[in-house]
């Protein structure tokens, strides 16, 4: 009898069989795809853009720690989620921002939007973005100064206003109806491509996020669903209804400009916030897309990319309701009748 | 122990009123006890138009205590902004405005001194942006003042900042943005609020100039 | 006739706004500092208070029938005076009340239950249900009131503490004025419910605990 007492046997239910992939992976995949974004962040910025970027991920990982060290729940600091909604809420942030600006923004993002709804897996907005649209909501003169790139900023507590050279973004031009090149902001296709342009620190160089897509996609961190329908949309719009210019201009220009690079490689496709359907994701995508040309054409900011997937998270629960794969044997008729009773049950 | 708990659970909430039941005091023997029954049909109006009549009569005494005072609030109020943007002392008259710019809603005059206009310019950020435009009667602005800013929007409150404001006294002509070509400094960040105070105070120019 | 219970009740365990969910139009859109959290929850608690008292003097003299439309005409009439009253004397909080004055009777209609207590109570039970009732009802919106103030504008009691200038506690640049716009109603009103209910929730899961322990 003694031999059992020695014996760790684990009593579980399925699956029985572990990944080595951890959530710890998945993010360091992340981060070392947001790399290159940050490089060319701090090539056009200076070295605030690092700064910047490493105060709001310690800022994340601390409030992460402190809440769930309050609440006497298990702490999580090491599987590194944190760390990229730190990265990216300072990506969707201009360089000029002060640091105590950002640090509210990571308060929100990880206490109210993550923590307050359970944690990692169970919030239904993606963090970043819903920090950033709290700061754009609070502090917004300190989250609308765009600089000219190469205006280089040192680690300066606050990034004073005589500093900032405010500049035309390719945004605000495309948002008055301009294409870039003809307007305020006198930025070329290719500016815009390599990041020369004025912006949000890790939105600017569309070459930098498309190497970090790329890299998120061969690692089979994300599937390229939600960034090629979000894209694909965007494009399509913006092909058949250009405002000026030829179609093609003002579809590159639409592309390659605002956030929507960062959004939908590394925003939209947030595994907690993005359906887990096929369809679901490609209905998602198209969402997005049709969302961020509206609000970027008929809103009154010159983007719309942050809330265009923050109205997409929202409705996530109902694309994965309406998608659901076809259970293996179950007929369509069945399957209807099982969703209907889930509902009757409360699940829906 | 779950069945106690929904039952706790439901009690956190106060107990919905039952529709009237048919009758509540007893009836004398043959009676129906229905609505089309005329003696308690009566009854019931009877007291319900007692009951009104008093809380009326409690209204209307309210009102009549607090009547004058009210309108004095009211006109303090006004009075404060259109001094502020046309200081004059006399009583402002409003008078009616029959010219065609729609964005002016209000028209005060201050006779031999000049007059106030309430804009509310087209394409202002929040839609809701209010102004006061105090013009003199050699069609000289005199001041500026916002009075609803549209509460959505915090750029609109900086309009009301002093420093942007006074940018607008003693203009006689249309004013413009730095950025389209005049002399008035925008709010940093807030373009659109600034050209809309810029059309606002152009409202008040063209109809100053009409009615002088 | 349980003081304590009926106190408790009032103001934590069946909350009008944080527990029960009623009056939240009001409890959102007029709480953006403490002057306004605190002038709209005390004229509530008056209002309810006296109509509680009213009705229940009333009930026994109205058929049931109309027990519900007199609750309502005699508690907006009431609501009606106050707002007049409030406006005749204190302008400045019925400028910042603006639309939602007028509108109180309608919340305090529905904080009564359109006098089920009242009716079904003697004059003090129900005098004293209105002042709980009215209580929490204010300290929710006092609480609302002073978290998006101190928050969205970094000061403390703003028109009425302090002769009027209120305390500043920081630079007013640093507040995140969001907070003071509807949205922040939503987001603050939210959190101190959620706060509320996890307090309301916490002695249930220590019994459940000691159950599986006993088990």
């Amino acid at each position: 009898m003694k031999e059992y007492a020695d014996l760790k046997l684990t009593v579980a239910s399925s699956p029985h069989v572990g990944s080595p992939v951890g959530t710890r992976a998945l993010m360091m995949d992340v981060l070392v795809a947001l790399t290159p974004a940050l490089c060319m962040a701090v090539f056009f910025f200076g070295p605030r853009a690092l700064a910047l970027t490493a105060v709001s991920v310690v800022g994340c990982e601390i409030f992460e720690a402190l809440y769930r060290i309050l609440l006497k729940k298990p702490v999580s600091g090491g599987d590194l989620s944190a760390a990229v909604t730190g990265v990216l809420l300072a990506f969707v942030c201009p360089v000029t921002i002060p640091y105590w600006t950002i640090l509210i923004g990571d308060f929100f993002a990880i206490v109210v939007v993550k923590q307050l709804f359970g944690g990692l897996g169970k919030n239904f907005l993606n963090p970043a973005l819903a920090g950033r649209a709290f700061l754009a909501l609070c502090y917004l003169p300190e989250m609308t100064v765009w600089v000219r790139p190469g205006t280089k900023f040192w680690l300066g507590l606050t990034a004073s206003a005589a500093d900032a050279v405010s500049a035309a973004t390719p945004m605000a031009d495309l948002h008055n109806g301009l294409l870039p090149w003809l307007g305020t902001s006198g930025v070329r296709l290719h500016d815009m491509f390599y990041g020369n342009v004025g912006g949000c620190m890790g939105e600017v160089s569309a070459l930098a996020l498309l190497f970090g897509g790329g890299y998120l996609i061969l690692r089979g961190v994300i599937h390229p669903r939600i960034p090629t329908t979000y894209l694909g949309t965007v494009a399509l719009l913006a092909f058949l209804f250009p405002r000026v210019g030829s179609a093609e201009d003002w579809m590159l220009a639409q592309l390659l400009s605002g956030g929507l690079m960062l959004g939908a490689f590394f925003m939209a496709t947030d595994y907690v916030t993005s359906p887990c359907t096929p369809w679901g994701e490609v209905l998602f995508g198209v969402g997005c897309g049709l969302l961020t040309v509206f609000l970027r054409s008929f809103g009154g900011s010159a983007e719309g990319v942050s809330y265009a997937i923050l109205l997409m998270n929202a409705c996530v629960p109902l694309l994965e309701k309406y998608t659901q794969p076809k259970r293996y044997g179950a007929s369509r008729g069945w399957q209807r009748k099982a969703r209907k009773e889930g509902e009757h049950h409360g699940k829906g | 122990m779950e069945k106690d708990e929904r039952k706790a659970e439901r009690s956190r909430f106060p107990k919905l009123p039952e529709f009237p039941r048919r009758q509540d005091e007893p009836l004398p023997p043959g009676e129906r006890a229905d609505i089309r029954n005329e003696k308690s049909f009566l009854r019931l109006t009877g007291i319900l138009c007692l009951l009104c009549a008093v809380c009326g009569l409690l209204l209307g005494l309210a009102n009549l205590l607090t009547e004058d005072r009210i309108a004095e609030n009211q006109g303090s109020r006004n009075m404060g902004v259109l001094e502020e943007v046309l200081p004059y002392g006399g009583n402002y008259q409003e008078i009616r405005y029959s010219g065609g710019d729609p964005t002016i809603e209000a028209v005060y005059e201050a006779p031999e001194a000049g007059w106030v206009f309430q804009v509310s310019p087209a394409g202002s950020f929040s839609g809701r942006l209010t102004l006061m435009v105090g013009v003199d009667v050699d069609g000289v602005v005199n001041g500026v003042a916002v009075t609803d800013s549209g509460e959505t929007e915090d750029l609109g409150l900086r309009a009301s900042e002093p420093e942007f404001r006074n940018q607008f006294t003693g203009k006689t002509a249309a004013v413009q943005l730095e950025a389209d070509g005049g002399d008035i400094a925008a709010i940093s960040g807030a373009t659109i609020t600034s050209q809309a105070v810029c059309a606002a105070v152009n409202s008040a120019l063209a109809a100053a100039a009409e009615l002088g | 006739m349980n003081v304590g219970k009926q106190i408790e009740e009032g103001l934590l365990t069946k909350n009008p706004v944080a527990v029960q969910l009623l009056g939240l139009c009001t409890a959102l859109a007029v709480t953006t500092s403490l002057l306004n959290g605190l002038g709209m929850g005390l004229c509530v608690l008056v209002v309810l208070t006296l109509s509680n008292g009213l009705l229940s003097a009333l009930g026994p003299y109205l058929p049931e029938r109309i027990h519900m439309v007199s609750a309502v005409v005699v508690t907006a009439s009431l609501g009606g005076v106050a707002d007049l009253i409030v406006q005749a004397f204190f302008p400045d909080l019925a400028g910042n009340l603006g639309l939602f004055l007028p509108l109180m009777a309608v919340t305090c209609v529905l904080l009564s239950g359109a006098g089920v207590y009242a009716y079904e109570n003697g004059v003090a039970s129900a005098v004293l249900e209105g002042l709980c009732r009215g209580l929490g009802y204010t300290l929710v919106l006092v609480l609302v009131g002073v978290i998006r103030e101190l928050l969205g504008k970094g000061s403390f009691g703003e028109g009425l503490l302090n002769s009027g200038r209120g305390f500043q506690v920081f630079p007013a640049q640093f507040a995140a004025g969001g907070l003071v716009h509807p949205v922040g109603g939503f987001l603050v009103l939210a959190c101190v419910i959620a706060a509320v209910q996890g307090f309301l929730a916490r002695p249930k899961k220590a019994a459940r605990r000691k159950e599986t322990v006993r088990r």
